[in-house]
């Protein structure tokens, strides 16, 4: 079998485009090469329009199978090849795109998704999405980023161990800021561009001492289902006077400032505090991932909805214990063994990449108290009941080896391109 | 004994005050002062200064004399010589004593506690506002929950919706916007410099299957527009239906709104975040995208109406398309429009974070039209489910003091369940189409409850208990004859 696979972000730009459009779909593609690997001849494409039909033509001739696994949501698809084309993509709200908006039909999933023919994405909330868009019989599967394999190497234990990263990029510690200089009023007054942040935070290498009880979450500032103001204001509340209680959020964006002044207002607003809040924007070297994965005791997502969150997945297949709400596609794998829930309700909501900003779908609203409760019920657990965050950590490892181990997703990718296979052959 | 009643705002400036901060207190102090005038003599007063002296009058021919203050307790007067009771709405579990706000720091009154110790009692309308006073003051400072009173008899025996199926006429002075009247396209909002690299085809639109669309709103399926019956009804002299409207508000003028269906009505001012009418317009919105006949009227109050206007704007743009109709009526509305409101209304809706008492729905209900509302804080006294389609809510989110620096958050407020406030408007939506001797009933209730919790002889009770005055006597009505034709107090 030839698995063409194409995504819009190239391999070596990744550092640089964090946070583009689209790029989390590279990231998605490299935990799915090892995978394809195993199931055939993986061809990387650059340029689809030129190459993967040629491609698909030599198969053909030779009598092999060849389909092109294209990384990316349905309305940036090359349509009109000759190769079988499969959408892998994401998606995280009730409603499907099905509005031809910006005078563009394929913005209408369900006409591309028609004209395909089948898809692959990563839960089993989006496939029932998608067949409430397209017919109880679409040939979609729900086949998860293959990660949990790979952080078997990292497990670590339920609680975590002081570590010291250093680190390039941005780093800000809410107990070495005025925040004052940051407050509502301060920002307001500030010309665009022009709220200063210290040097300290900027420029140089930075050591980052992380012990206690960190919650950590990683996210990309710029994506606004994340909900970082809700994380903030709920952790500062539930633990307020608890020095070795930290909230490490670590962003991922090539614009290392963005947001920072409004996150920093926004610790303000939360008032005094013993805690802290660190902010990290560094593209980390693979050990420093690492021992930011050890130095972290929670992982947290507090989000309105995920089409699957490679973070999240990461950290609990290495055994980290997640603050989480169950919720569309991590329905799938939260649950009050794994995980501290964190209680939601739809609210009206906008697809996230409809210019209009117009009101299509809904999309979970967390409940703050909830996850005010959740940061203290896993703060108690981490400090007081270790067994029980043993048990959890280990459920956290098995609910991600069910959800995105290689075993579970290989037999689903392959019957689903099998099938497609004898359909075209038929 | 006599009761000085006294509030920032008057008869002769409420009209320019409506949706100012305490433009409420002026609507709390004119209708107390009815049930006060079956205590006492009550005078108003323009100038607080003026207790002392009267206070000192009273005190010579032995007769009792307090000053009732319908202000919030940070602007109560108290350097007065005569006993000072505030009546005071909160909306907050707690209230503000630890002064971090800049612009508190020249007024010690910004503590309440300090206020409170030297009035050494007060009235608020709520059990929720008492509990926060206490959790400062102690389980034995003397505060009651007394609510406003609702002095308006509404003469209602069990309402029947009505408009289901016919129009009922309404007529209004007032700026009044309509969403079938507005343009509402939300490919408007997409800007020509827009593109987020999704590809285009000159053959897509041939090239990709065609399904039928989930949601474009339907040719008319036989609901009747209201808009469109215009030319069927006579408009009296001087009357218009609702001027088309884009990014200005139209001009006040004599509207005819003429609502046809289940009509919801909510009395709000915008710009109080915690009204939430972003929660408001978006579940109703969505909940009818497919009903003509319901129908949301907006009565809007605020300092700032244009901003009030192109806000909603943006909500209805970015909601439509959607064939139910929303309304919008800024102005003051003088009484007897203000009735014909409530007689157009089928269910008046709140969607706030937080209430101090919300006269408006303690009117509409106390006339007998139930309610969508959540029954949290001070509502928490009154809204159930036998008078309302009660909106789920949760305690606890953040937010800033609603008159300091807001820079930095001190007290909370609820969140509401979008989906609990969606099916709420469904489901008393069908109440009223399916079953009217089911809403006739709630009707009822809503109107006896109300009466049961402030009509007027429900609080001149709890006045009574908390004045510690002897409780109703027969030889007590010639007083009260003749207090009430003193005329102190305007209508």
């Amino acid at each position: 079998m030839n698995l063409l696979v194409y995504t819009s972000t190239a391999d070596g730009d990744l550092p640089h485009r964090l946070g583009a459009p689209e790029y989390s779909y590279r990231f998605v593609l490299r935990e799915f090469l090892p995978l394809l690997r195993q199931l055939g001849t993986v061809i990387e494409i650059a340029r689809p329009e030129l190459e993967v039909d040629p491609i698909y033509h030599a198969c053909r001739a030779r009598g092999e199978d060849c389909f092109f696994l294209c990384f990316m949501p349905p309305n940036k698809v090359p349509l009109g090849l000759a190769c079988p084309t499969i959408p892998v993509f994401a998606w995280e709200y009730d409603t499907l795109p099905d509005e031809p908006f910006n005078g563009k039909p394929r913005n209408d999933w369900r006409r591309v998704l028609s004209l395909v023919g089948a898809a692959l994405t990563h839960s089993s909330y989006t496939v029932e999405r998608v067949r409430a868009a397209l017919g109880s019989t679409f040939p979609v599967t729900s086949v998860p980023a293959p990660l949990w394999d790979r952080m078997q190497s990292l497990r670590s234990p339920a609680s975590s161990e002081r570590v010291v990263l250093n680190t390039e990029g941005l780093v800000i510690d809410s107990r070495k800021v005025d925040l004052a200089r940051y407050s509502k009023s301060a920002l307001q007054s500030a010309q665009p561009g022009e709220v200063e942040l210290p040097a300290a935070c900027t420029d140089g290498i930075k050591q980052v001492t992380l012990e206690g009880t960190v919650f950590t979450s990683v996210f990309n500032p710029g994506d606004g289902r994340k909900n970082w103001r809700l994380m903030i204001l709920a952790f500062c509340e539930a633990l307020r006077d608890r020095p070795d209680a930290t909230l490490l959020l670590k962003l991922t964006h090539h614009d290392r400032l963005l947001l920072a002044p409004e996150i920093l207002e926004t610790i303000y607003r939360a008032g005094p505090m013993a805690g802290r809040v660190v902010l990290m924007n560094a593209y980390l070297a693979q050990h420093d991932y690492e021992l930011l994965l050890k130095g972290t005791t929670f992982a947290l997502n507090a989000s309105h909805g995920e089409g699957q969150c490679l973070p999240l997945m990461e950290y609990m297949s290495a055994g980290k214990v997640a603050i989480a709400p169950r919720h569309t596609s991590m329905a799938d794998y939260i649950d009050e063994n794994c995980a501290f829930i964190v209680d939601s309700s739809p609210e009206l909501g906008a697809w996230p990449h409809d210019p209009r900003q117009a009101f299509r779908t809904t999309r979970q609203r967390i409940h703050y108290q909830s996850l005010v409760s959740a940061f203290r019920c896993a703060y108690y657990v981490a400090r007081h009941e270790p067994e029980v965050h043993a048990a959890m950590s280990r459920a956290a490892v098995e609910s991600q080896r069910r959800y995105c181990s290689m075993e579970v997703v290989r037999s689903r990718l392959l019957a689903s391109l099998e099938g497609l296979a004898e359909r075209r052959v038929a | 004994m006599k009761f000085l009643v006294y509030a920032q705002v008057d008869q002769g400036n409420i009209g320019k005050k409506l949706g100012t901060a305490d433009y409420s207190y002026f609507f709390l102090l004119r209708t107390f002062s009815e049930v006060l005038q079956e205590l006492g003599d009550v005078v108003q007063l323009r100038d607080p200064q003026e207790a002392t002296a009267i206070h000192a009058q009273c005190a010579a021919v032995g007769e009792q004399c307090v000053l009732f203050s319908f202000t919030p307790p940070h602007k109560t007067p108290l350097e007065l010589g005569c006993p000072t009771i505030p009546v005071f709405a909160w909306e907050y579990p707690n209230i503000p004593e630890d002064i971090r706000e800049e612009s508190w720091r020249d007024d010690p009154r910004h503590d309440w506690r300090y206020v409170f110790h030297r009035t050494g009692s007060a009235i608020a309308l709520s059990t929720h506002t008492v509990d926060a006073v206490k959790k400062s003051m102690g389980p034995h400072f003397p505060i009651a929950a007394i609510p406003a009173p609702l002095t308006r008899r509404a003469m209602l025996t069990g309402r029947r919706p009505v408009g289901i199926g016919h129009q009922v006429p309404l007529t209004l002075v007032a700026s009044v916007a309509d969403s079938r009247s507005m343009g509402l396209d939300s490919d408007s909002l997409v800007a020509a410099t827009d593109d987020d690299g999704t590809h285009f085809h000159p053959d897509d639109a041939e090239r990709l299957p065609l399904l039928l669309p989930v949601r474009a709103v339907a040719v008319s399926d036989g609901d009747v527009q209201v808009g469109d019956s215009g030319e069927e009804v006579l408009l009296a002299e001087g009357e218009q239906w609702p001027l088309p409207c884009s990014w200005d508000p139209p001009p006040p003028a004599r509207v005819r709104l003429d609502p046809q269906g289940v009509v919801y009505t909510s009395v709000l001012t915008p710009e109080a975040g915690r009204k939430n009418w972003g929660d408001l317009l978006t579940a109703f919105c969505w909940a009818f995208r497919d009903n003509a006949d319901a129908i949301l009227i907006l009565k809007i109050a605020g300092t700032d109406l244009l901003r009030c206007h192109r806000e909603l704007l943006m909500w209805l743009t970015k909601l439509s398309p959607f064939k139910c109709r929303v309304l919008s009526v800024s102005g003051f509305l003088p009484d007897e429009d203000y009735a014909a409101l409530q007689d157009a209304t089928t269910f008046y809706v709140n969607t706030s974070l937080c209430e101090g008492l919300c006269l408006p729905l303690v009117e509409f209900l106390g006339s007998g039209i139930p309610a969508i509302a959540p029954d949290h804080t001070a509502m928490a006294d009154y809204i159930n489910s036998d008078i309302a389609f009660v909106v789920r809510s949760f305690p606890g989110e953040p937010t800033v003091w609603p008159h300091g620096d807001m820079q930095m958050d001190s007290t909370s407020f609820q969140q509401l369940d979008w989906q609990s406030l969606h099916d709420a408007f469904r489901r008393s939506y069908e109440m009223a189409t399916l079953a009217p001797e089911r809403y006739a009933a709630m009707s009822l209730r809503a109107h006896e409850t109300i009466q049961d919790y402030c009509g007027p002889g429900a609080v001149k009770r709890q006045l009574q208990r908390f004045l510690e005055l002897p409780s109703e006597a027969h030889g007590n009505d010639a007083r009260q004859v003749a207090s009430c034709e003193s005329g102190a107090v305007e209508p």
